[in-house]
């Protein structure tokens, strides 16, 4: 096992900068993933590490090793890293069968017949293809023929695994199920991974780490809870998950508190600090707030703002709101139990926790 | 409506008459040609026929000969064809989208013209590679080359049908999912092992495919060896059968059947089991692109791959058009290309000389009507057989592949014989035989066009033309047209091309009125007067070129010859 670490790497294609001042480090035995639309950088920078794509500065080292580095002209070619990847594809070979494509890195490493069989074996069991080691790729469903891509990237035990979007060619039923097999495989043989997907519930389930991306720029980086409970910006906010975006300016701090007077909603809005170390008066902000952490209340209350309630909609396991700030509208969702108020009503509504932004 | 009624319908009247058509002038023939190939003098089924043809030794000749050129023909069109597609796909070669265009225009030549660019350039003494050769570097007289022989014949083949297995190789190397290959690299293969473990097995089919329809396609050749064979007594198949046909004797065309059935069982073969290779589709699996192929490198030999294909290009095309752009302004053959000895009085000629321009104009004509004609067919055809579905499309469809297998010498004369008045209808000498011939032989190039343009588009354009309140007749009008039109012009120009410059079934089917201009090129050729044929052949390439850089303009590079 290994961990990677990526310095200052970038990538251009003529003009266009599809990475900009990569710098990451990724833990020996963590789960990292690369989230990001598509065009953000997050499939080049996982060739860059494959050795797929040569990055136009920077370094990247492998473990201990240092495997390229633009500014000497040092690299490694992909048959050299020791890397196992999963591509989008699967790029299963079809002309050989489960057994051939399984056992071809271990070929390749001239290792002798009978250990090929015996690794090829227990690697099968591992992602659950006993038996079908004669079969050709083209009778294999889509869902075996990702598990025999694993099975490959995994057989020469390699120091790192890369999946470049692997679940995105599988129906929705098998990605849920494949999400925790991946993981599963992941934590047994506590191999470091980077995972590329633009599938923000995918990298919520699977990674101890998040990198959000965002035209070739690092947007945040953090656990999935921190990501999704203090996005850094209004893309992060954005790209994961539903949120809310409300606009003003800060008019007061009281200690490390702050009043804030919202664009086209009357009344002003108290946020607990610490502001005052990051924000003065008068700087225009944004908040930014989940739809399940606002409550819809039909009684006044401390702190919470008047509205209207516009629409509500039964969702089965919950209840989605729309609400008339002034001119705004906002999303709420709560329990579907309580659906006691009538569309039109005046109701108020609770902020339970907000994300402030610099504009 | 009554069954009958609905059989009788206007739409299977329409398919009927198409369907007629193909039955009457290419089952019939085919099936006379081969049935009066196995019946004796009293008109009783016999092998007679073929026992005395066989038996003589210049007909066994004429088949291993056959044989043994196509079969080298197609082993080095292969070499040479995965090379370069390789070369142009794959690797990181400069210019290598302009070399693949470069390679490619051999396929649009017509081999023909080919063969009379070569000997040209190496005619013993006076070619002029020969003589350049013994002029700058002392070679002895004649010179090293000599065309008319069989490597001569091999050579010239090699060079104007290896693109058939060039474009097959490299459309499946280009289609490959080139993850493939890089999964193999972070397995930890090197490059030179990736190209041995997965590319070539991925692209063998059409490897193999490729290499026999350069087989199919040189068994079927007239020109080239009745250009370069003839002269010095090498005889394949179709130049002996045409020996016999001038013969005009009752044996000679007997013995011409039985040599004509041989050669369209050699050619039908090999390119139904070329096709059958190509639409195996075991290999198609979950599809899916790399974001960006990354071309290999060529490190050190780089720079010598560049110098290496800008000499192929150079002499693939280059050197042959100029040979023949050069001759045809040279006031006497042989003499140095000096000023003096250069002049347009072979312009002049062929401008004022009646023979050739009344096949210019019968070309044209030909040409025209064909193409026209055979438009209409294939859009019936491929209507039926894409939109409506009817099995009678699928039949006429089935049935217009045959001839596009069998060579012309054999679709020739089997109308030949069909059609000389001993089964009620005579077109002996007229243009109609022409016309029929090129319009049977070329109908499946405008059926595929037809139907490729037609399967694009999907029911529901036109089901939503239909729910915007347009009538059928509207929605085909809007839609369907508009769709198919670049398609539609593309297979006009495809027949048209081909039959403009037509040498192979006419030299057996033209009369004292209706000579075109490959018959008259290949007259003056065999006459030797090679200004004369070289101003008719620029006269066929500016044609030909000038048609391919037109479609492939109109379809947007999808289409050429």
């Amino acid at each position: 096992m290994a961990d990677v670490r990526l310095e200052n790497v970038s990538k251009k294609f003529g003009n266009v900068e599809a990475v900009a001042a990569f710098s990451e480090t990724i833990r020996e035995g963590e789960f990292v993933s690369l989230l990001g639309p598509s065009g953000c950088g997050k499939t080049t920078t996982l060739r860059i590490i494959a050795g797929f794509e040569r990055a136009t500065t920077g370094r990247v080292f492998i473990g201990q090793e240092l495997v390229s580095c633009a500014e000497t002209n040092l690299y490694k070619p992909p048959e050299q890293r020791n890397i196992g990847m999963v591509f989008q594809s699967y790029a299963v070979w079809p002309h050989m069968n489960v057994f051939a494509n399984v056992g071809y890195p271990l070929k390749v490493r001239g290792m002798e017949k009978k250990k090929i069989r015996e690794k090829v074996g227990h690697v099968l069991e591992l992602v659950h293809l006993e038996g079908l080691d004669k079969r050709l790729p083209s009778q294999l469903s889509g869902g075996q023929q990702q598990r025999v891509a694993l099975a490959r990237a995994l057989v020469a035990e390699p120091a790192l695994l890369l999946l470049d979007e692997p679940l995105s060619n599988l129906d929705a039923k098998l990605r849920e199920s494949m999400r925790f097999e991946i993981k599963d495989v992941q934590r047994r043989l506590g191999i470091t991974v980077v995972y590329v997907t633009h599938d923000q519930a995918e990298a919520m389930v699977m990674s101890d780490r998040i990198i959000v991306m965002d035209k070739g720029y690092v947007q945040q980086t953090g656990s999935p809870r921190e990501i999704y409970e203090t996005p850094a910006n209004r893309f992060v906010a954005d790209f994961i998950g539903l949120i809310n975006f409300l606009e003003g300016e800060l008019v007061a701090l009281e200690g490390p508190d702050g009043v804030v007077a919202l664009n086209g909603i009357p009344g002003p809005v108290h946020l607990r600090g610490p502001l005052h170390s990051v924000m003065k008066t008068g700087d225009r902000v944004v908040l930014a707030a989940r739809p399940e952490s606002i409550a819809v209340l039909s009684e006044p209350a401390p702190g919470a703002i008047p509205g209207r309630l516009i629409r509500k909609i039964y969702l089965g396991n919950e209840m989605d709101y729309r609400v008339a700030l002034g001119s705004l509208e906002v999303r709420v969702t709560g329990p579907a139990a309580s659906d006691g108020i009538a569309e039109g009503s005046p109701v108020w509504l609770s902020f339970n926790r907000i994300v402030v932004m610099p504009f | 409506m009554t069954s009958i009624g609905r059989i009788f319908s206007v739409r299977n009247l329409v398919i009927g008459s198409a369907l007629l058509f193909l039955v009457a002038f290419v089952l019939f023939p085919l099936a006379l040609l081969v049935l009066r190939s196995f019946l004796g003098a009293d008109g009783e089924i016999s092998l007679e026929n073929y026992i005395a043809v066989y038996g003589m030794e210049r007909n066994w000749d004429a088949v291993v000969m056959t044989l043994w050129v196509c079969s080298l023909t197609m082993l080095f069109s292969m070499i040479f064809a995965t090379g370069l597609a390789w070369l142009v796909v794959r690797s990181n070669l400069p210019f290598r989208r302009q070399f693949r265009s470069l390679f490619f225009i051999p396929y649009v030549i017509p081999p023909y013209v080919g063969a009379i660019a070569w000997i040209l350039l190496l005619t013993p003494g006076v070619g002029y590679v020969n003589k350049m050769l013994v002029e700058l570097f002392g070679a002895e007289m004649p010179g090293p080359f000599d065309i008319y022989s069989v490597p001569g014949l091999v050579w010239v083949m090699t060079l104007f049908y290896y693109p058939l297995a060039f474009l097959n190789v490299a459309s499946a190397l280009e289609q490959m999912d080139n993850t493939l290959e890089e999964a193999a690299r972070i397995s930890g293969a090197s490059p030179l092992r990736v190209f041995w473990d997965i590319t070539l097995p991925l692209v063998s089919p059409s490897f193999f495919a490729g290499g026999l329809l350069v087989f199919a396609a040189s068994a079927s050749a007239f020109g080239v060896p009745a250009m370069i064979g003839m002269p010095s007594r090498i005889y394949v198949l179709s130049t002996q059968v045409i020996q016999y046909v001038y013969m005009g004797t009752t044996s000679g065309m007997r013995e011409a059947t039985a040599l004509s059935v041989v050669l369209m069982v050699i050619a039908v073969l090999t390119m139904a089991l070329g096709n059958r290779l190509l639409s195996r589709k075991r290999y198609t699996l979950v599809g899916g692109k790399s974001s960006r192929v990354l071309p290999v490198p060529l490190g050190r030999f780089r720079i010598p791959a560049l110098v290496f294909s800008a000499l192929l290009g150079f002499v693939l095309v280059v050197l042959p058009i100029g040979a023949i752009v050069v001759t045809s302004f040279v006031r006497i053959f042989g003499e140095p290309t000096t000023l003096e000895n250069l002049s347009l009085e072979h312009y002049g000629y062929i401008l004022t000389f009646k023979t050739a321009l009344e096949a210019f104009w019968n070309s044209l004509f030909m040409g025209i009507t064909a193409a026209t004609l055979a438009l209409l067919v294939a859009s019936l055809i491929a209507y039926y057989r894409v939109k409506a579905k009817s099995p009678l499309g699928r039949a006429a469809d089935l049935i217009a592949t045959v001839p596009y297998a069998t060579p012309g010498t054999v679709i020739a004369l089997a109308l030949i014989i069909a059609f000389s008045g001993k089964y009620g209808l005579n077109l002996y000498n007229t243009f109609s035989i022409l016309i029929v011939a090129y319009i049977v032989k070329y109908l499946a190039f405008s059926v595929r066009t037809v139907c490729a343009s037609l399967e694009q588009i999907d029911l529901s354009l036109e089901e939503a033309a239909q729910i915007s309140g347009a009538s059928w007749l509207q929605s085909f009008r809007d839609i369907i047209l508009p769709l198919v039109r670049p398609g539609l012009i593309a297979a006009w120009f495809l027949v048209f091309m081909t039959t403009f410059y037509e040498l192979t079934m006419s030299i057996l089917l033209y009369g004292p009125q209706t000579h075109n201009l490959g018959v008259i090129l290949y007259e003056m050729q065999t006459y030797s007067n090679q200004q004369a044929a070289s101003v008719l052949a620029v006269l066929i390439l500016v044609v030909v070129l000038g048609g391919n850089v037109l479609v492939s303009k109109i379809t947007r590079g999808k289409i050429t010859i």
